[in-house]
């Protein structure tokens, strides 16, 4: 019974796509994105091994024990957040409530299952690490074959404790999670500070980097006597300092074992005892008589009109899985996006093409303003679909007593509102960072608004043409050319403005100039075209 | 049998000589011949069966006093008691003052002498009383209706659904709407709902047109789409507060509608409370139902709502449908159940080719429920054997 548990969350955990060649993308993209992960670490502990050793002669096997803790917390977040769907979910539960299965088995298949996962994402990054650090090495430093071997155990002995951990930890996050899920304000605030924190963290790691790279002194970035500091807490790195001591054979044994079972045991146990106690509250929270239910009667309020269109905007595109990876996440994601992608071409640029950038003075403020344009643009493209993403709702949409104007502009308030919060955000990310020109900031400013402007209005027209009853027509790539072809004259337009020698001031009150008449054009025929294509909107 | 009228399209007025006399028949008739359409009956027994048989249509009665079975006066006495004639106008034949009197008391508007006086004159007074009449009785019927449909085209390209559908539902009615797929009933559904678009014709509802101005006609009636529609991202509660916001209403009435229709239906708090997509066929029917009756509508359009619904969920909408209609609003309901039709309808029209072939008034012929499923096959030209 355990295997077939343990087979069905398989299942469950996996997304299925339409189509076989969709399903192998995904599983080229994931194999990218791991390869990508795997060669950083290996390339930069390699590269980094030596220069510690400068510090101390423990240097490196201290950073490895320090990146082992940092993993095994790094591997126990990212189980948590899938432990959720495992644990909590509700279609799940109730065709588990109606079957004849224990639920000591349920709870201990998914605990298991949520074991593995541990392992498996533990084994991705520690190691191919555990591996270079051996060869680093070498069989002079005591490394042996019991370490290589040691080094495929380690994710399933250090997936103990994450994993009794991810089990404590689990019920307060589903709690947390419940409570931010209906406060989209909270959300965007957190996602902004975790954006944040992401950019300064990739700030550090592109120095680290490109310290490396340039094989410099790590002067800057570390000191000797935070590695000092460092080699005195790695004792407390539990159980990553024990199992690496009983790794490579150290002396402390008995006390390594103890302390390292000790801690695994008693996680797992705790871990397993609050797992259980919370998913037995869940099932009778979600599945208690109705008698009961009837109590929390919430009295609904009514809000006016364009409220309530607004708000249904929001949940359309918000609580909409298929625009989690297209819209919202990257919404998020674009000011960390940006800065990356920014960042290195800035540290490129004026590291390599200095004598380039002295003929061509505007070419980092343009090519920083079209990236940010085309971040924006791109991103926003995905929302051009007003009508389309009603669905088969759109018979709602066609019979509620609110003229097709007013419940238009609400279609466009809503993402323009997000995408617009998202690119001040980004400008704001990047101009603290010092990556964008005060002129920059600023024109990427006006003309990025005019752009989500000009798209959303454009977005509407061409979703209107798709969807009319008697004319069938496949023009929806319209929106992600525009999307693209806009931030990409922007460029052509200044680098000819530049290449002309135009004045710079002239040569960017003509491109806000352009997106202004680019506006006019598109909102004068708006409330005719609204009007006339909304009853023709096939439903 | 096919509908073809409308309400407000002119018609020939149309009288009914009642006189024994066939050569009394013949002046009024050369009389009125080039204004009015006349029907003839040689005493009070024919008359009242014609007038009830076309009461709609007679806007006038020319009736002889003195006839061989049934009399002038007791025709008028009939007509006074039988409340669907008893307000078309009569004018007595007469030459006997001394009856003038007893037949103003029984109802009767004029009196034309006999033997008859000059033709312009009588046709004066006959076509003052019919005018008189259309237009209190148009205004009267004007105000009955709830919904009317007047000459309706549609096409999609070359190819044409709708032809020139005309009906009128009267407060307070169930009108069915039957026909087999691919005639043009969702079509006209989508076409009174403001779905669709329509080439000609008019759809008004209590009176409005929903081309002239679709918002506030839209906030008068309620609709249930063939396939539950609701956001599947919205809780219940969501959708309903959605629904209740669009229509811009009143918290307190919403509350009660609320709580009204939460019971009707049987909806617990706690399912109300999940999304929408997580709901069976049968509870989204049930959130669509609610929702279009949320804001208290005076007409309730239902598009085939019994597709896929279980028993319960059956039982609960026919007695809503009953319930609904009881407390004197309208219901405009299309259904492949030909026994939901014929048990519940008051009128029921079959669609043909984008026309309506046959309306039936149960009201009018109570026999006629039994025979639905009889006509209806052989509207399309099969007989019930073959199914």
């Amino acid at each position: 019974m355990l295997l077939e548990l343990l087979h069905k969350e398989f299942k469950e955990s996996q997304t299925y796509e339409s189509s076989k060649v969709k399903t192998i993308l995904r599983w080229v993209g994931r194999v990218l994105v791991y390869g990508l992960i795997v060669f950083l670490e290996v390339f930069i502990f390699s590269k980094l091994e030596p220069k510690l050793k400068e510090f101390s002669s423990f240097g490196s096997y201290d950073f490895l024990i320090l990146i082992l803790f940092v993993m095994l917390i790094v591997s126990m977040i990212s189980t948590t957040l899938r432990a959720r769907e495992i644990f909590y979910k509700r279609i799940d539960s109730s065709i588990m409530l109606h079957l004849p299965i224990n639920n000591d088995e349920i709870i201990f298949s998914k605990a298991l299952f949520t074991y593995l996962n541990n392992v498996l994402t533990s084994a991705i990054i520690t190691i191919p690490l555990l591996f270079t650090f051996g060869i680093k090495q070498g069989f002079e430093s005591g490394i042996t074959t019991k370490f290589y071997v040691f080094s495929v155990l380690y994710p399933f002995f250090s997936s103990f404790i994450s994993t009794g951990l991810t089990l404590i930890i689990l019920p307060l996050y589903n709690k947390a999670y419940n409570f931010i899920k209906p406060k989209p304000i909270l959300q965007i605030a957190l996602g902004s500070i975790l954006v944040i924190t992401l950019c300064i963290l990739y700030n550090y790691v592109l120095n680290l980097f490109m310290t490396l790279v340039n094989d410099a002194k790590l002067d800057t970035l570390i000191s000797g006597a935070f590695v000092e500091k460092l080699h005195k807490a790695t004792k407390f790195f539990v159980p990553t300092y024990q199992l690496m001591d009983l790794g490579l054979g150290k002396v402390n044994v008995l006390q390594d074992i103890m302390i390292s079972v000790g801690s695994s045991v008693i996680a797992l146990v705790l871990g397993y005892f609050i797992a259980t106690e919370s998913y037995t509250n869940f099932l009778k929270g979600e599945f208690s008589s109705n008698e009961s239910k009837t109590m929390k009667s919430s009295k609904i309020l009514l809000q006016n009109p364009t409220k309530t269109l607004l708000k249904k905007e929001f949940v359309l595109i918000f609580r909409n899985s298929n625009y989690v990876f297209s819209y919202t996440s990257l919404l998020i994601m674009q000011p960390f996006l940006a800065f990356v992608v920014i960042n290195s071409l800035n540290t490129l640029f004026y590291t390599n093409q200095q004598m380039f950038l002295h003929y061509y003075g505007e070419f980092i403020n343009a090519l920083n303003i079209t990236l940010i344009l085309l971040f924006s643009s791109i991103i926003a493209s995905s929302t051009m679909d007003a009508y389309s993403r009603e669905q088969k709702a759109i018979q709602i949409v066609k019979y509620i007593p609110i003229s097709p104007l007013k419940q238009t502009i609400c279609k466009m308030i809503i993402p323009f509102a997000f995408s617009s919060f998202s690119l001040i955000l980004t400008l704001l990310v990047l101009a603290i960072g010092k990556q964008i020109s005060v002129l920059a900031f600023f024109i990427s400013l006006l003309a990025g608004l005019m752009l989500l402007l000009s798209l959303s209005v454009a977005g509407v027209y061409i979703d209107l043409a798709k969807l009319n009853e008697n004319k069938k027509s496949n023009i929806e790539f319209l929106s992600t050319v525009l999307s693209i072809v806009l931030p990409l004259i922007t460029f052509g337009l200044i680098f000819l403005f530049m290449y002309a020698q135009v004045s710079k001031a002239l040569m960017y009150i003509i491109v806000i100039l352009l997106y202004v008449i680019t506006n006019v054009a598109l909102i004068l025929p708006f409330k005719k075209i609204i009007n006339n294509s909304f009853i023709k909107m096939r439903i | 049998m096919a509908n073809d009228s409308s309400l407000l399209k002119e018609k020939a007025s149309k009288v009914l000589i009642i006189d024994d006399e066939e050569i009394n028949r013949e002046i009024l008739a050369n009389i009125i011949k080039d204004e009015c359409e006349c029907l003839f009956a040689k005493d009070g027994d024919e008359g009242l069966a014609i007038l009830k048989k076309e009461a709609e249509d007679i806007d006038l009665v020319l009736l002889d006093l003195i006839m061989p079975k049934m009399d002038g006066i007791a025709f008028l006495k009939f007509k006074k008691e039988n409340p669907e004639i008893s307000e078309i106008p009569v004018i007595v034949l007469t030459s006997d003052k001394e009856k003038e009197v007893e037949c103003l008391k029984l109802g009767a508007m004029d009196f034309i002498k006999k033997p008859f006086e000059s033709s312009e004159v009588i046709l004066a007074r006959i076509m003052r009383i019919i005018e008189h009449y259309r237009a209190n009785h148009i205004t009267k019927k004007l105000d009955e209706i709830a919904l009317e449909i007047d000459d309706v085209y549609k096409s999609y390209g070359k190819k044409e659904v709708l032809k020139g559908i005309s009906l009128y539902v009267k407060k307070g009615e169930i009108y069915g709407f039957v026909g087999k797929n691919g005639v043009g009933k969702s079509t006209t559904i989508d076409a009174i709902v403001g779905l669709k678009d329509f080439n000609s014709g008019d759809i008004k509802i209590f009176g409005q047109s929903i081309k002239d101005d679709p918002v506030a006609t839209k906030k008068l009636f309620g609709y249930v789409p063939s396939e539950p529609t609701a956001y599947e991202l919205m809780t219940g509660k969501e959708f309903l507060e959605f629904i209740g916001s669009s229509y811009g209403m009143i918290q307190s009435s919403f509350d009660a509608n609320y709580d009204f229709l939460k019971r009707k239906f049987d909806l617990p708090e706690a399912d109300l409370n999940r999304k929408i997509s997580e709901y069976s066929h049968g509870m989204k029917q049930k959130v669509c139902l609610m929702a279009s009756l949320i804001h208290n509508p005076k007409l309730w359009v239902l598009d085939e709502p019994t597709v896929g619904l279980d028993i319960m969920v059956y039982e609960v909408l026919l007695r809503m449908l009953r319930d609904y209609a009881k407390a004197g609003n309208t219901i405009f309901i299309t259904s492949h159940n030909i026994e939901l039709v014929s048990a519940i309808c008051d009128k029921v029209a079959i669609v043909n080719e984008g026309k309506i072939a046959v309306e039936l008034d149960f009201k009018k012929e109570p026999y006629k429920r039994k025979d639905l499923k009889r006509v209806f096959f052989k509207v399309y030209g099969e007989g019930v054997e073959n199914l």
